[in-house]
């Protein structure tokens, strides 16, 4: 436990984000607490919409003006939460840097790739372009770009999804962060691109020691990069625990529902959708999907239950 | 990038053909006899003591008679060459009109259109990164006033205040060199300042939304870096496009503050011209300015492929 | 906070704008009643009066009410530019839809024919025909008419392009409906508000291109009284009686100032990726 301690990177206790647009407040993300360890590979699962790329966002301090960040969070023992623009820009990069979502639009059409994965060398570390530019034109090669280096001169538009992806995983660990974030790392790739992005992703976090927070909503992607999973619904954590207890032992329904709705597991997909973020049900959020619903999930609202072994549960029938 | 400069410069000149076509067959159909028109200039100043014999002499002496497909034809070849015909009430080639004429808009045009740029940029800009604040409000009300003004009333306010009550500047003319440029320029630039901090500001309101812009703020730049190393290119097109239409306004609004001003330039003599019916004269001015708008778009167009990747790298290489 | 103030100030412009355009329209209709004064009456006795109580916008150099005349020419300015603004509508929607809708060589040719026009600057083509076809107030409406559908084509072009890929339209023609059918019951229907909103936004900039052309003396003539007519009458007075330009410009920078800005709060209110985006950012 003390040894826990001292390599915990961050230390999120109770975040809470809102939307302000006319009408009222929006909570996107409600009351979350977690830790993330130096060195381990967290994974965010939920459906989209559930809120789990505006932590991400908050996390970093991208979220657009009109958002509200409560709650705290230690970043190695400072909390970001508060912290000035300009001080927590310091960090960005550096320390803590992104994979950002959508290979297409993350990268400026008008520059050229492999300049715009050097930027953050240039900016952070004051080396001359000659340095600078080998390291880029390595770090492409252990990403299996092909025609090096001649693909760092070409722009965007010139490179297939997959191949943007890896720019930008380029691009994101250039400078060596202690801790990444990769928002939905597959999305819109076909599956042979899928698979060698993750493979690749995994394999450089591995030889960096990065700690890694993945978001994805791909029960596949979880499994072959993550240590932990975090289950997410509707703004809040439903289950967190190991890979292996939560991918493949689920006790959430949610997360049990979201197993049985895998292709190999039957396609069973959970009954009705998850609700719109200005309309979330009173007592558990999930309970008017939940088949084990019972009058006390209507009325209450579950708090996160300890089952031992770093794993919690938001239910009230987790145990039984 | 050469054969796309090309093709643009070739579909221009197209266009400019078929301006000179229209130019020339509209004002040709002047009510009025041209001949008639001619020697109302050339001989008496009045019409009342022109003969028929006059009229037959003017005719047969500028080929009016001919058909006018026929007379198009000579006036294109002589002005391939640089001869656009006299001028009815200079008595003098157009084309040296133009040129003695045409550096005194230049100048005018060009500084107007510049320090419009200059001020117009930096401020959408600004409006734009403090959206909804104090100094976006203050900016867009005084642009939605300045649109509203008749530019050649708001250059006679100007001459009024600073000419006439407070004696700083001249009331019009150019002798005082600099001091001379100021009101006009003014003038013109008001004009097109309002609709280019407007452009400016969406263009620049669209690429913060960018992803792109976001991934540059995660990798540790700040809006301002951000905004120099990805905004520029990316922002930068609608904003040429529109320059290069202001370009038009100003063209067109220099008839006008010339006028007010009486600025010797091109804008003038169209007015003189049409004033006078000189026929010739007015083709000649019409063209020149045509042109030069073509052109300035020309330019823009240019200017936005070369910052555009996708024309200069033939359109993509597929991986 | 900040959300709700910009909604506050988008709806303020089409307040403002509407508050202008009332009195502009109280100013038409019961102007030539409230004025005691003859615009035309000749009394150089009178002769350039400073703004008083019986003449509030003074009197010009051969003795004519200022205000009196700028009733009238405000009334002459509007004409003007409501019949521009409706002729440049017609025939630019009819352009616009046609080369939008039926494509291929005929949106080539219609857009060739833009290009050449576009070719111009809108003041020196206008300039261009009015020098040909000689001053006038129905020459002058030609002439700016001829300057202005171009703007309307290129939107309503734009707009039935788009409107023709939706799936209802696809429906429309299955059902068998004849293309004139279609225009006339689903594409117009489907642009009419973005017109209206270009039509409105519009009137300010045709005041201001009528009022310059007369202002050069190539429009109406004298001794009838328009808004830019008024203010070149003042120009040989500037050193003496300013007001005579000065009030004529007035009333012309009011008026468009309340077109523009109904125009734009309109624009606002219609246009709903606006709203998102106001929401947004």
């Amino acid at each position: 436990m003390e040894e826990e301690q001292t390599r915990e990177l961050w230390r999120i206790e109770r975040l809470q984000v809102f939307f302000k647009t006319r009408g009222n407040d929006i909570m996107a993300v409600n009351e979350f607490s977690l830790s993330i360890y130096q060195g381990e590979r967290l994974c965010l699962l939920g459906e989209s919409g559930c809120g789990k790329s505006v932590f991400g966002m908050a996390l970093l301090k991208l979220l657009p003006e009109n958002a509200e960040v409560l709650g705290k969070a230690y970043y190695k023992g400072m909390e970001t939460v508060g912290m000035s623009e300009k001080t927590f820009a310091r960090l960005r990069g550096t320390e803590i840097a992104v994979i950002p979502q959508g290979a297409g639009s993350s990268l400026d059409p008008t520059m050229r790739c492999g300049k715009q994965v050097e930027e953050c060398l240039r900016l952070h570390e004051k080396e001359n372009s000659q340095v600078c530019r080998q390291k880029v034109l390595s770090l492409l090669k252990r990403l299996e770009l092909p025609r090096l280096p001649g693909i760092a001169r070409d722009y965007p538009f010139e490179l297939s999804g997959g191949m943007k992806q890896r720019i930008l995983v380029a691009a994101g660990i250039v400078c060596h962060p202690q801790f990444l974030l990769v928002d939905e790392p597959t999305k819109g790739l076909d599956w042979g691109c899928r698979d060698k992005v993750i493979t690749l992703l995994k394999k450089l976090v591995e030889d960096e020691e990065t700690s890694v927070l993945l978001i994805t909503h791909d029960f596949n992607v979880a499994k072959s990069l993550a240590d932990r999973v975090v289950v997410m619904y509707a703004g809040e954590i439903v289950e967190y625990g190991m890979r292996e207890d939560v991918l493949e032992r689920p006790v959430h329904p949610y997360s049990k529902g979201l197993l049985a709705a895998l292709p190999q597991n039957g396609f069973q997909a959970i009954e009705g959708f998850s609700p719109p973020l200005d309309q979330i049900p009173k007592g558990c959020r999930f309970h008017p999907r939940c088949p084990h619903a019972t009058g006390r999930c209507a009325q209450e609202h579950p708090n996160l239950t300890d089952l031992g072994e770093g794993r919690e549960v938001r239910c009230f029938y987790a145990e039984g | 990038m050469i054969k796309y400069i090309g093709k643009r410069v070739l579909s221009a000149a197209g266009v400019l053909l078929v301006v000179s076509m229209l130019t020339f067959f509209v004002m040709q159909m002047t009510p009025g006899d041209t001949a008639y028109v001619m020697l109302t200039h050339t001989f008496f100043g009045t019409g009342d003591l022109i003969t028929q014999e006059d009229l037959d002499i003017a005719t047969e002496m500028y080929d009016l008679d001919r058909p006018l497909t026929v007379q198009y034809g000579e006036w294109m070849l002589g002005a391939l060459k640089g001869d656009l015909g006299t001028s009815y009430i200079y008595k003098k080639p157009v084309m040296d009109l133009l040129k003695l004429k045409l550096p005194y808009t230049c100048i005018l045009g060009f500084l107007a259109f510049f320090l419009g740029l200059l001020l117009a940029v930096p401020l959408g800009i600004l409006t734009a990164v403090y959206r909804n604040r104090f100094l976006d409000q203050a900016i867009r009300i005084g642009s939605v006033l300045a649109s509203s003004v008749p530019g050649f009333w708001l250059g006679l306010i100007l001459i009024m205040f600073f000419s006439v009550k407070l004696k700083w500047l001249p009331v019009s003319g150019m002798n005082e060199g600099l001091k001379s440029i100021v009101l006009p320029c003014v003038t013109l630039m008001l004009g097109m300042m309002p609709v280019m901090i407007r452009v400016t500001r969406s263009s620049v309101l669209d690429v913060m939304g960018q992803d792109y812009m976001l991934f540059a703020k995660a990798k540790g730049q700040s809006l301002f870096q951000a905004l120099l190393h990805h905004g520029v290119r990316n922002l930068l097109p609608p904003v040429i496009t529109m320059a290069s239409l202001q370009m038009g306004n100003i063209l067109g609004g220099s008839v006008v503050i010339e006028t007010v001003f009486m600025w010797p330039g091109i804008g003038n003599l169209l007015y003189n011209s049409i004033m006078a019916k000189d026929t010739n004269m007015l083709q000649g001015c019409v063209l020149t300015i045509a042109l030069g708008y073509i052109l300035s778009m020309i330019c823009a167009d240019i200017l936005n492929a070369a910052l555009n990747p996708k024309t200069y790298r033939g359109g993509g290489r597929m991986a | 906070m900040k959300c709700r103030k910009f909604s506050v100030q988008r709806n303020l412009l089409l307040w403002i704008g509407g508050a202008i355009l009332l009195v502009i329209i109280f100013v038409l209709v019961f102007g030539p009643s409230l004025c005691t004064h003859d615009p035309l009456k000749v009394d150089y006795t009178l002769k350039l009066r400073a703004p008083c109580r019986e003449y509030p916008f003074g009197t010009d150099g051969m003795g004519r009410s200022v205000a009196a005349r700028v009733v009238y020419g405000l009334r002459t300015s509007m004409k003007i530019a409501i019949v521009v603004m409706l002729i440049s509508c017609v025939i630019g929607v009819c352009v616009g839809v046609l080369s939008g809708y039926v494509g291929g060589s005929v949106d080539l040719i219609l857009m060739r024919v833009m290009e050449v026009v576009l070719a111009f600057p809108d003041t020196i083509l206008a300039l261009a025909i009015l020098g040909t076809l000689g001053g006038g107030m129905k020459n002058q409406i030609i002439a700016l008419a001829l300057v202005r559908w171009t703007k309307y084509a290129k939107m309503a072009r734009d707009e039935t392009m788009r409107l023709k890929k939706e799936e209802y339209m696809e429906a429309a023609v299955a059902m068998g409906n004849g293309r004139f059918r279609i225009v006339l019951r689903y594409v117009l229907p489907g642009i009419i508000g973005q017109i209206l909103v270009l039509a409105t936004m519009s009137i300010g900039p045709i005041i201001l291109s009528g009022a310059t052309l007369s202002f050069l003396g190539l429009g109406v003539q004298l001794p009838n009284p328009e808004l830019g007519l008024l203010i070149n009458e003042g120009r040989d007075f500037i050193r003496s009686a300013g007001h005579i330009s000065l009030f004529p410009g007035l009333v012309t920078a009011l008026t468009t100032l309340g077109f523009n800005l109904f125009g734009e709060g309109l624009n606002d209110y219609f246009d709903p990726r606006l709203k998102e985006k106001a929401v947004s950012d």
